[in-house]
């Protein structure tokens, strides 16, 4: 059970983190202007103007990553789906 | 707000994956455990309706193409293009996806933590069509990273098994090769070029003075590396474990759609970096292509695990796509400087059969994979002699089943008889060309030496008496395979519906950029 609240707590962080992140780098794909400083370096404008789409992209990839781990380290209740394979069945012979 | 239409299918399908961690929560509190499902099954059908309506603005103004050239240190750059053939992958990948979802309902019910399965699922069709959306390499890697990522975890969702640990841990190793050989040549080619855009390569390339044999070295790398997803013998050992050991719905996807992006990344790199008039890689396509029909129709044939049956039948049908592409690449080496119009037609023809073939595959093996997974939920195993006369028990996913088989086995007139034959027709397009004829006849005899183990399979399930107890799976389930089967009948009665589709998308490989 805490395990369970447990994930749901990461799940919310990780929501956070994402919405936050589409907030600051999403606005550029909806076209809402977004006052810019002229004395910026460059590096800032190379990565909001040129590399938006593919930071965001790579913000996706951190969720997946995430939801990929979290899948894997899941908490199962009951026996779950059964799918008899047929080597399993040829190994139990075996033993 | 104003989004790019072509973003918005990516963008819905996102920014619903990761919404849906927040919406199981909402579900529980309200007593609704399917509000998850629900809201998949909507995103799937939105970012299908933001297809069409790219679809229609294309078909009014042409290519669709999102690029930030607010400050650009480098000419061309990071890109999101849809033409027409985008638009086919992606119509393929969002349509199975949506129905995987709708059958996931039921399907997956016995399972727990749905809301990442989902997350998952979403985030798998996005990199897909994301790679079909993308104008250029560094976007393609990461929408192929954010998709493999997907995959391996859902092939290993049921995780309290061995099995689907085993395959998602051997279908990891072998696919990062895969992808860290396909880097290896795209660094190669950004070396070359300085660029990561395709139009910009293409443009550098032509440019390039000098020996084609590094251009070769690439060349190889991308076919390898895209190859070892889209499983090409001798690449191909990981998806006979890792599509059986997955959840039907994820073997449906994985079948279905997920090898076709490997197919697509090697056919978009190849035909808009390398021009086929002038580089001879159709005839490694064409070896690569009959030597993975012949391999996996010989592996299939010793099957008894239903699920790993149709895997290997999948790396047959990935053959006979290559060979189409191979062969109309192949004429346009061998035949462009003496038959222009002659050669652009029949290779024209030659890759439009293997897209056409590329949806036939898609929707009956999609069909096909749904139908086991109803098989194997009534009677719980996977094994071709216990589920015998199973589908006498289950009559619409029977039905389904022998209409999936039929496609896939060529029979006339259903779709999959019409992409075979196209394929085999463009082989033997030039008589003069032994070399190509020899091809054509290694597919068809390969034809009907598959036509034999669907048939046999076929007999196994819809013939024999019952031995198991078995009822008709929920609607949830049956629906998308009826869907799919109905799809297979009238393509097969119109094929003209996917043909015309199938043509703009080979003229669009064709036609670069």
């Amino acid at each position: 059970m805490k395990s369970d609240e447990m994930d749901k707590t990461v799940s919310a962080i990780l929501i956070l983190i994402l919405i936050s992140v589409i907030l600051t780098f999403g606005l550029s794909l909806f076209n809402i202007s977004i006052p810019v400083l002229i004395e910026k370096p460059p590096i800032e404008k190379f990565l909001w103007s040129y590399r938006g789409v593919d930071m965001l992209i790579q913000a996706f990839l951190i969720l997946a990553a995430a939801a990929a781990v979290s899948t894997l380290f899941r908490v199962e209740k009951g026996a779950g789906a059964v799918e008899e394979a047929v080597i399993e069945k040829l190994e139990e012979k075996e033993e | 707000m104003d989004m790019p239409l072509v973003l918005q299918p990516i963008a819905i399908l996102l920014i619903a994956a990761a919404l849906t961690p927040l919406i199981s929560i909402l579900g529980e509190k309200i007593k609704f455990n399917k509000l998850k499902d629900l809201f998949a099954i909507l995103a799937f059908t939105s970012a299908f309706y933001a297809l069409i309506l790219l679809y229609f603005r294309i078909e009014d103004y042409g290519v669709q193409s999102f690029i930030l050239d607010n400050y650009l240190p480098i000419k061309g750059g990071v890109e999101i293009y849809a033409d027409s053939l985008s638009l086919f992958l992606s119509f393929i990948f969002c349509g199975i996806g949506l129905l995987a979802s709708i059958y996931s309902v039921k399907y997956m019910e016995i399972d727990t933590g749905l809301d990442r399965y989902y997350t998952l699922l979403l985030i798998l069709v996005a990199g897909m069509i994301g790679v079909a959306f993308s104008g250029d390499f560094f976007n393609l890697y990461v929408f192929w990273e954010m998709m493999c990522i997907a995959s391996y975890t859902l092939v290993s969702f049921r995780k309290y098994r061995w099995e689907p640990v085993e395959a998602g841990f051997k279908y990891l190793v072998m696919s990062t090769l895969g992808s860290l050989i396909a880097l290896y040549g795209i660094s190669l080619l950004y070396g070359l070029t300085g660029t990561v855009n395709f139009k910009g390569m293409r443009e550098a390339l032509i440019s390039t003075a000098g020996s084609q044999i590094p251009l070769y070295i690439i060349l190889s790398a991308i076919i390898v590396g895209f190859g070892v997803t889209a499983s090409i013998v001798p690449f191909h050992t990981w998806l006979p474990d890792a599509h059986p050991a997955a959840p039907s719905s994820i073997s449906a996807m994985l079948s279905g759609v997920v090898i076709k992006t490997g197919v697509y990344a090697i056919a978009r790199s190849l035909f808009t970096l390398f021009n086929p008039v002038n580089f001879d890689y159709g005839l490694a396509l064409m070896i690569f292509g009959v030597l993975t029909i012949t391999v996996a129709n010989f592996m299939a044939l010793m099957q008894r695990d239903i699920k790993r049956l149709l895997a290997y039948s999948s790396i047959v049908n990935i053959g006979y796509i290559i060979s189409g592409i191979g062969i109309g690449s192949y004429i346009l080496f061998k035949y462009y400087s003496i038959y222009p119009s002659t050669s652009l037609s029949a290779a024209v023809f030659a890759i439009m059969g293997a897209l056409f073939h590329l949806f036939n595959h898609a929707v009956g093996k999609g069909m096909l994979f749904l139908c086991s997974g109803c098989f194997t939920h009534e009677a719980a195993t996977r094994d071709i002699l216990s589920l015998e006369g199973i589908g006498r028990k289950m009559p619409w996913t029977g039905g389904a089943f022998s209409i999936g088989l039929l496609t896939l086995a060529g029979v006339p007139p259903l779709s999959g008889f019409w992409s075979k034959l196209f394929i085999i027709l463009a082989a033997f397009s030039f008589p003069q060309n032994s070399f190509m004829k020899a091809i054509g006849v290694i597919i068809v005899l390969n034809s009907i030496f598959a036509a034999a183990y669907y048939l046999w399979l076929l007999q196994r399930i819809m013939i024999k008496t019952p031995k198991i107890k078995a009822s008709e799976a929920s609607i949830f389930m049956v629906a998308p395979i009826i869907v799919l089967a109905i799809i297979c009948v009238i393509i097969g009665l119109m094929p003209n519906l996917i043909i015309n589709l199938a043509e703009k998308a080979a003229k669009a490989m064709l036609g670069g950029w």
